[in-house]
């Protein structure tokens, strides 16, 4: 793999907690369109990690009608603060994520 | 019993091993949340390390209170288990930063050194200053570009803990140095610990 190709790799994790931020960044619950484009994935990719995150309990399904949005749980606020200490210890030992 | 120094040098680098411990008990906690390999190393290097000192602190305070200081076999494989986790420790870093070759070099480097044995333990400490100098390069680089506190601090630390590999070496020409290794190695973990306490506590 180029180094090119290395950069530009995101892991599951950071995927899932691109979303979390995406989530959070909506006032804490999104519609899936804009954690699409926040999150920077492809409608395939979207669905199969909010399904992840619903299961991991990070998420939770808000319907209104037709309409369905998903919001941060307990967990899921909590998972995001420990991933972006993680990201800093990471970071402060100059290990990118 | 030992003179007063020398068992300041144990309880410095008692505390140099739990701050060890700590560290990578917490690269492991990272490396559960995000799944990036870097950080197992990061883990697998600190807990070698820190594990590596604390046996050689326990074999040492053992000595003490049994009063069999003699036994001199002992204390040579202690200090060899020391070495050993260091240099495997540095290695486990330098991987960490993706420095294979380096690595590999080093054990190469290594396994020549073990013919060189007026001086093995020289030699030891002359890799790990290598392997350190790599790391701290990585570091820098890093600092560069985002120049937080935490980044300071853990530069800082592996810096200390460089210039105290550089102590035996220098010893051959000035041996007072020798007793400043512990102290040095100490403030380097300190270092580390509160870049570690920065990124833990905050909120």
């Amino acid at each position: 793999m180029t180094d090119r190709a290395k950069a530009k790799y995101r892991s599951q994790m950071k995927i899932l907690a691109d979303m979390l931020e995406a989530i959070e960044s909506e006032g804490g619950r999104a519609l899936p369109t804009r954690i699409m484009f926040r999150a920077n994935l492809s409608y395939d990719r979207l669905e199969r990690y909010l399904s992840d995150l619903v299961q991991l309990g990070l998420v939770e399904e808000l319907r209104d009608g037709d309409k369905v949005a998903y919001g941060l749980t307990g967990k899921g606020v909590n998972y995001l603060v420990e991933f972006r200490r993680v990201v800093d210890f990471a970071k402060a030992f100059g290990i990118p994520i | 019993m030992a003179p007063t120094w020398a068992l300041l040098d144990v309880w410095m680098e008692a505390a140099s091993s739990i701050v060890g411990l700590l560290v990578g008990i917490y690269a492991l906690k990272a490396y559960r949340t995000v799944r990036e390999r870097s950080l197992l190393y990061l883990n697998t290097s600190f807990l070698v390390i820190g594990s590596g000192m604390l046996t050689r602190v326990l074999v040492l305070v053992y000595l003490v209170v049994t009063q069999r200081l003699q036994l001199r076999i002992l204390l040579q494989a202690a200090n060899l288990i020391y070495l050993l986790s260091t240099l495997a420790g540095y290695l486990m870093l330098a991987l960490a930063y993706g420095g294979r070759g380096w690595g590999k070099a080093m054990i190469a480097a290594q396994l020549v050194s073990l013919l060189e044995m007026s001086r093995p333990f020289l030699f030891f400490h002359l890799i790990d200053a290598f392997l350190l100098i790599y790391v701290c390069s990585n570091l820098v680089s890093s600092y560069i570009t985002d120049r937080s506190r935490a980044q300071l601090a853990v530069l800082a630390g592996f810096l200390l803990i460089l210039a105290s590999h550089a102590m035996p070496l220098l010893a051959i020409v000035y041996p007072p140095l020798l007793f400043l290794e512990a102290a040095i190695r100490l403030a380097g973990f300190l270092s580390l610990f509160m870049a570690l306490a920065t990124v833990a506590l905050r909120r």
